[in-house]
């Protein structure tokens, strides 16, 4: 990948990018949700168009066709995260219903009144809202270990206090969706929390929402339990998401879907349930979308090299930020040291102008990004509650990308400034 | 621009901005018969209402509150609307009424900005 601009190639691969020449999009909000290449939407379009069937249902042999099909994206799935077994790999919905079923299957089982669950001041609602409804119907505590507001990243100053209190579950997101790199340029505290967590046998549990696009991701290195992210996040379709979930836990997680597919055997007084991953798979599976990450995992495999992506956005970070802060009275929310190094996410307000304000007019210019809270709600009272705008990059963005978003947004400061 | 068509700048909207920079009855109402506060935390768009309700009619009504354009001018421009109506009326207003009145295009996500001050209005009122 060239350093100074993703390539016409590659850029040709995403449909959605040049959809409309008349109009064109500078599309920055792949935080929300990220664009999907030709060869993917072709492969679920040619699994609708050809024959097939159900999956682990029917032994005729289109539906056996369409099971292996379905499995060998378990086993890419497997290799993308470098799990141990195709077993660990569970589809589900989304991160949210991957993070969602960890509290069903396994937290709510295993949390006591008085336990200590772990979560970071900068985690997206799908962590912050989730585990405060669990500690809620446990009886568990959360421990919220707040962002320095010094240096955007995580303050470990009192982890050892806090380790002390029974903490059973550690559940953060692995990049932040409003500040980038809060564990430190390579991750170091976060390798530093998992560590206090496993010296207290606690359980850990990873949203690689915002990771899965932009780094590899080895859950055995990372050591985690869990681990969950969209695939629409990287480019998949919408509907999907990964649970990994470790091996050694799957006799200690209890099914919270039930219906077909997931049960074995049922006799008058007892059912059994199927061998783990479809044990935690009730009904049909999103089958077609599956297929689809399948074809994203294949695109990403012969494609992409992720390590260059993360070197490739953190330089358009560099760039967008060096263009932004000439914008008086913008301020930029994030270690931009960090966000230099290892971002992809720019996040901002402006004195003065309300970032929907800022947004909506940053839409005249074909501009996307987001403005508000960005489902982070406990962290904006680092910068009083403003609503703010945030621009996030994926691995089609261009230099030239960037140079508009700063020119657009130079104009619109200006243009609110002169009326207001 | 057509007749009849609505552009979607809020800056292109000179009614819309003229109320965000002179607001009308942003005011405090003293004995009011009702006050209520929304607050739209995923933007931090707030409104609070003060009224007067005589024999079901609105006789008066101030607004206070911070946030973006499109919320602010909406429930200047809403205040001036709903002055002299009965709750009946008012209660038949909805948020195609305020997008009427604030005059440009709103997605479903910028209409929320725009119809706060009736939702708290409507609120205060049931």
């Amino acid at each position: 990948m060239n350093m100074q601009n993703a390539s016409s190639t590659l850029r040709a691969q995403f449909p959605a990018l040049a959809a409309d020449s008349s109009r064109p999009v500078y599309y920055f909000d792949n935080a929300a949700t990220a664009y999907m290449p030709a060869s993917v939407r072709q492969a679920i379009c040619d699994f609708y168009d050809r024959a097939h069937g159900n999956v682990h249902r029917a032994v005729y042999s289109t539906a056996e066709h369409t099971t292996s099909m379905h499995e060998r994206v378990r086993i890419k799935v497997q290799h993308f995260l470098n799990a141990a077994s195709h077993k660990e790999i569970i589809f589900t919905g989304g991160a949210t219903d991957s993070l969602n079923a960890v509290a069903h299957m396994w937290a709510y089982q295993h949390l006591n009144p008085g336990d200590g669950i772990i979560i970071t001041q900068a985690e997206h609602h799908a962590h912050y809202v989730l585990w405060h409804e669990v500690a809620k119907r446990t009886g568990a505590v959360v421990h919220v270990l707040p962002i320095d507001p010094r240096t955007y990243t995580v303050d470990l100053s009192n982890l050892d206090h806090i380790m002390s209190q029974s903490v059973k579950l550690v559940a953060v997101s692995a990049y932040s969706n409003v500040l980038g790199p809060m564990w430190g340029a390579h991750d170091e505290l976060l390798t530093q929390l998992i560590t206090a967590a496993r010296n207290v046998e606690a359980h850990i549990v990873v949203d690689a929402a915002q990771t899965v696009a932009h780094q590899q991701i080895d859950v055995q290195k990372l050591d985690c339990d869990f681990l969950a992210f969209s695939a629409h996040k990287m480019g998949g379709p919408t509907g999907l998401g990964v649970l990994y979930a470790r091996q050694a836990l799957h006799d200690a997680m209890t099914p919270y879907r039930f219906g077909g597919g997931m049960v074995a055997a049922i006799a008058q007084d007892c059912m059994t349930w199927q061998e783990a991953p479809q044990r935690f798979e009730a009904g049909t599976p999103p089958i077609a979308q599956v297929v689809g990450l399948g074809a994203l995992l294949d695109f990403y495999r012969q494609q992409v090299d992720l390590a260059q992506v993360a070197s490739y956005e953190a330089f358009l970070c560099d760039q967008l930020i060096a263009g932004l802060e000439q914008i008086l009275g913008l301020h930029i929310v994030g270690n931009k040291q960090l966000l230099a190094q290892c971002g992809h996410v720019v996040t901002f307000y402006v004195d003065g102008i309300h970032a929907h304000d800022l947004a909506s007019s940053l839409s005249e210019h074909g501009v996307c990004v987001r403005a508000g809270d960005h489902c982070a709600q406990p962290l904006a009272a680092l910068w009083r509650d403003r609503a703010t705008v945030r621009a996030s990059l994926f691995m089609y963005n261009t230099l030239d990308d960037v140079m508009h978003l700063i020119a657009a947004t130079k104009e619109v400061v200006a243009q609110w400034r002169k009326v207001l | 621009m057509a007749k009849g068509a609505m552009s979607s700048s809020i800056l292109a909207q000179e009614e819309l901005m003229d109320h965000y920079k002179f607001p009308r009855n942003k005011k405090t109402i003293q004995d009011p018969t009702f006050a209520e506060n929304i607050y739209n935390p995923s933007c931090g768009d707030r409104i609070g209402l003060t009224g007067v309700v005589i024999d079901g009619v609105l006789t008066d009504l101030g607004f206070t509150g911070s946030g973006c354009v499109l919320s602010q001018a909406a429930a200047s421009m809403l205040t001036e609307q709903v002055i002299g109506k009965t709750v009946a009326q008012i209660e038949q207003l909805d948020a195609d009424t305020v997008i009427s009145l604030v005059g440009i295009e709103l997605g479903p996500t910028r209409a929320r900005c725009a119809t706060l001050a009736l939702e708290v209005l409507k609120k205060s009122l049931s």
